[in-house]
């Protein structure tokens, strides 16, 4: 469904993709590790087309995401979500027009099923009660939680979480690792999760892989990944400092 | 130490971001201006918002800062008028400048300060925590959902602002006549009322200068919130980036009303 070939992308002098592949089944939860600035936010916001390759192939269903235009991008945004790291929701709008959001945009359905839509993404999260509320007014648990409720409202295919845990206290942490297990609970949509949070990535993946020096290093079942002898992905799991790898070009 | 080419180098790299930026507001307003007949319905809750944070909010400081400019204004030429013994002719000077130069530059710098910059900080926080690619994610066109309301809202709110503002410098000018020049209240808003009086082959009931004075106001409406907007957009980095776009919006708006300013006054009256 999701496929990338062989992604560069630098900027400036900073070369941070230098030849990501990866392809993503359908109903499959894959999470990308790695340490912060390794260009794992880099490389989702390439999938939705938010940024441009310098070369290289992205793929979502057949829709060559660089070359896309208008109408295929919205295509493509429509199918796959993003959760950003801060859930980046608008300020200015409550949170319950925040989720509404994507409803009302899209222009297709009635106030009265949006609402509807709205209030049961809310209610499965646990957040009917702050839906008056304004951003600003919750804490970043909660905020993450709006956020996973707009993506959820657009019943998205696939959904693409940026850190989801960055920030939050370890029980926060082990909800918001619930609410993805409980998303991707249907088998029917795919998730891309990128962390450093090891506890999370073990917790909710199918397959896990390393971002490491602009490329995916490993990509394995998070068994086959946990006994890895990769001395890098050694390093990470143990919480070494990779640099003192043998081999290591930092 | 910095060479010839250097030095030329970078000034020709700074006039491209400007050609490139000033090519980008462009865009933005004419993609706001297509976007009016489809979404403006849909965006007519934040048009409103943008009402109150455009022309409500303002209205103070706009009423101080007109009425001051017009005692100001009396108190300066009534002096060198007095001395040709011409004070009566204050009412006509007070008018004509208030409304066809003064009104509309004094109501959007204020507006620039006031406003712009909120909007450019506003846009350009949303920027750089990533609420605009969320949008973007969304498939909500950013123009169409931040900048038409906010451009449509400056546009009518600055022409009102400015006849609000110019009435009340016209006030504070009889205010200064009576009590400075010895130019009783009757005489001056009489002669006021006559050099506000339209021509016989005026367009309208107003003269030409109240119009000159309203079209700019629209016009400068237009050019703050789409220069502050466009700030915004391109703001990266962070809380620096934000601030280097408040900035580059109000330096950018400064300069465009003074130099728009004078090529509309020009068309009006060469």
């Amino acid at each position: 469904m999701i496929e990338l070939q062989d992604v560069h992308k630098s900027f400036g002098d900073f070369h941070v993709l230098r030849g990501v592949n990866l392809r993503l089944e359908k109903g499959e939860t894959l999470v990308v590790l790695g340490r912060s600035g390794t260009g794992k936010s880099v490389t989702l916001k390439h999938i939705v087309g938010l940024l441009r390759p310098d070369s290289g192939k992205i793929l979502v269903d057949g829709i060559d995401v660089p070359a896309a235009d208008a109408e295929q991008l919205r295509v493509v945004r429509r199918q796959v979500a993003y959760l950003f790291q801060t859930g980046a929701l608008v300020n200015w709008l409550s949170v319950r027009d925040n989720v509404a959001l994507p409803l009302v945009e899209k222009r297709t359905l009635p106030p009265g099923e949006i609402r509807e839509r709205v209030d049961e993404s809310l209610a499965s999260l646990g957040m009917l009660e702050a839906a008056e509320r304004m951003p600003a007014e919750i804490s970043g648990g909660m905020k993450k939680r709006a956020a996973l409720a707009r993506v959820l409202v657009a019943q998205p295919r696939a959904i693409l979480y940026d850190e989801p845990t960055a920030g939050l206290d370890p029980i926060m942490a082990r909800t918001v690792g619930r609410l993805i297990r409980d998303v991707q609970s249907s088998g029917e949509r795919t998730a891309l999760v990128v962390t450093h949070d090891l506890e999370l990535a073990f917790a909710v993946a199918t397959r896990i892989g390393l971002h490491y020096e602009g490329e995916l290093i490993e990509l394995a079942d998070p068994e086959d990944f946990k006994q890895s002898r990769h001395p890098i992905i050694r390093a990470f799991l143990d919480g070494e400092d990779d640099t003192a790898v043998e081999g290591n070009p930092r | 130490m910095a060479t010839l080419k250097d030095t030329l180098e970078a000034r020709g790299r700074a006039i491209r971001l400007t050609v490139l930026e000033a090519g980008f507001a462009c865009q933005i307003l004419s993609q706001s201006v297509r976007r009016l007949g489809p979404d403006l319905r849909q965006r007519w809750r934040f048009v409103l918002d943008q009402f109150v944070v455009c022309g409500i909010s303002p209205l103070p400081v706009v009423c101080v800062v007109g009425l001051f400019t017009g005692m100001l204004l009396a108190l300066q030429v009534g002096m060198e008028l007095a001395k040709l013994g011409q004070s009566e002719a204050i009412a006509n000077m007070i008018g004509v400048i208030l409304f066809r130069e003064m009104g509309p530059f004094m109501t959007s710098m204020i507006l620039t300060a006031s406003v712009g910059s909120a909007m450019a900080a506003e846009i350009g926080t949303m920027r750089v925590s990533e609420e605009i690619d969320a949008l973007e994610c969304m498939s909500v066109d950013p123009v169409s959902f931040l900048v038409m309301p906010r451009i449509v809202a400056m546009a009518i709110m600055t022409p009102m602002l400015t006849f609000i503002g110019c009435v009340l410098g016209c006030l504070g000018g009889g205010i200064v006549a009576k009590t400075q020049l010895a130019v009783s209240g009757s005489v001056y808003f009489r002669n006021l009322l006559t050099s506000l009086e339209a021509e016989p082959d005026s367009l309208g009931p107003f003269p030409e200068e109240i119009y000159t004075g309203l079209i700019k106001a629209f016009v400068f409406g237009i050019l703050v919130a789409t220069v502050s907007c466009a700030a915004g957009l391109k703001a990266s980095g962070g809380a620096i980036g934000v601030g280097r776009a408040v900035r580059t919006a109000v330096v950018r708006c400064f300069l465009m009303l003074i130099i728009i300013g004078y090529y509309i006054s020009w068309m009006f009256f060469k």
